[in-house]
């Protein structure tokens, strides 16, 4: 279910805690949800079973999943405001992007247009759940 | 779990090993990397029990190593070049194994067959070299140790075969915390194994950190300053490693935080800036260039 680029540069477990805020950011894993247990996942991807406790004890901390003492993690439900340190991470890479797009020329009507896109494409995929 | 502390080892007036302390937690894997002639060897073989270290203490679980049976009955030292008697097939191995690890299990051993898929029964003096290390890591697990010493296990193992056996040591280290402590020149493979790492040069550690830790710690810069000027000012500010020019664009690998980082270069506003997190090779390569081992001197 995950895939991981060991050619990354970025560290496994980055890779990892990334992976899992995406999954749940986009209704992939559901709140509640049963996470894979580190013995599964470290057979699956082959990475140390170290590095995934590390991702899920750093999920945990940032309040994405919560653990149940000898049953495993699970996906905590999404709470306003937890995503703060992801918004302001998103508005600095926003903002990198929409300063090459001024750049290259883009108007502000051709770039509110694709807000519209990414809005209508959202609805669609909540329609489906 | 591995307590090293303030270990030499010296052999003939030289120091092979100097004043060298060392932690391995219960469950971890530890990788130990160096240069040649690092001492590597000597520490794993002093930890190991075959060598006396001159100076210093070296404990696994509380208790020494040095002539305890007991203590030696929880781990398996794997060295670079697998050691068999002659004539010896691995069922014979194995029945040698057995009568001396009291953690032996058969069942284990069976389990093991069908991955290994060798043939207990044909002498391993005429086994391949990567056949051998199979044998080897096939009996070593099927003794069920407390604590995994391997010198160079990934050396002449196929693909399929390093990722099964990686995958069987994540296994045991999942399941019933076994430690395992592994040098290698590889670091390719030491980056996707291990947890924590060790770099020694010349008897000494140099660094001894979390995989991750050292990785968030040290990063590579691409920056393309307004002002050349610039560049000088941050030398007092940061713990710059290297520092290389091309063309209008400087490469800089520093050590620090991040953000802290990314600030003291953003006060100038440069044209280009690009943060990379460093490789575990290009790490190794830093470091060792910091200890004045390096291929050539850095033209500033």
């Amino acid at each position: 279910m995950f895939e991981l680029d060991v050619r990354s540069r970025k560290p496994i477990y980055e890779q990892l805690t990334d992976k899992v805020k995406e999954m749940i950011m986009h209704g992939i894993l559901r709140a509640d949800e049963q996470l894979p247990s580190v013995r599964t996942l470290s057979s699956q991807l082959t990475v140390n079973p170290n590095t995934i406790q590390k991702a899920y004890r750093e999920l945990e901390r940032e309040g994405y999943i919560y653990s149940q003492q000898g049953k495993g993690n699970f996906v905590a439900p999404l709470q306003q405001g937890q995503n703060e340190s992801k918004r302001a991470e998103l508005k600095e890479e926003l903002l990198r992007l929409m300063a090459e797009a001024v750049y290259l020329g883009f108007t502000e009507s051709e770039m509110s247009a694709l807000y519209r896109q990414a809005l209508d494409k959202r609805r669609e995929e909540n329609s489906h759940d | 779990m591995i307590e090293i502390r303030g270990v030499s080892k010296i052999f003939q007036e030289e120091k092979a090993v100097d004043n060298i302390s060392l932690t391995v937690h219960k469950g971890a894997i530890y990788g130990l990397l160096g240069s040649n002639g690092a001492g590597k060897t000597t520490l794993l073989k002093t930890l190991a029990g075959i060598y006396r270290p001159e100076a210093g203490s070296v404990k696994l679980a509380g208790q020494p190593v040095y002539e305890s049976p007991e203590v030696k009955r929880r781990m398996i030292f794997m060295p670079d070049s697998p050691y068999f008697f002659a004539q010896a097939t691995i069922k014979s191995m194995a029945a040698f194994y057995r009568s001396i690890y009291p953690g032996w299990s058969q069942k284990r051993y069976e389990e093991l067959r069908t991955m290994f898929r060798l043939d207990t029964r044909r002498k391993l003096s005429r086994f391949s070299k990567g056949m051998q290390r199979q044998a080897a890591v096939w009996l070593a697990l099927s003794c069920k140790p407390d604590v995994l010493i391997m010198d160079e296990p990934i050396d002449g193992l196929d693909p399929v075969m390093r990722r099964q056996i990686k995958n069987l040591l994540f296994q045991e280290v999942a399941e019933r915390e076994l430690t395992v402590l592994i040098s290698s020149h590889n670091l390719r493979e030491i980056e996707d194994l291990c947890d924590h790492v060790g770099i020694m040069h010349e008897g000494r550690m140099l660094v001894e950190k979390d995989l991750d830790d050292l990785k968030a710690d040290t990063h590579k810069i691409q920056v393309a300053f307004r002002d050349e000027r610039h560049a000088a000012a941050l030398d007092a500010k940061l713990q710059i490693l290297h520092r290389e020019q091309r063309g209008s664009v400087s490469l800089y690998i520093v050590k620090g935080d991040r953000e802290r980082i990314s600030q003291a270069f953003h006060v100038y506003e440069p044209y280009v800036f690009d943060l990379l997190p460093l490789t575990l090779e290009e790490i190794f390569i830093y470091e060792m260039g910091d200890a004045g081992y390096d291929a050539q001197p850095i033209i500033l």
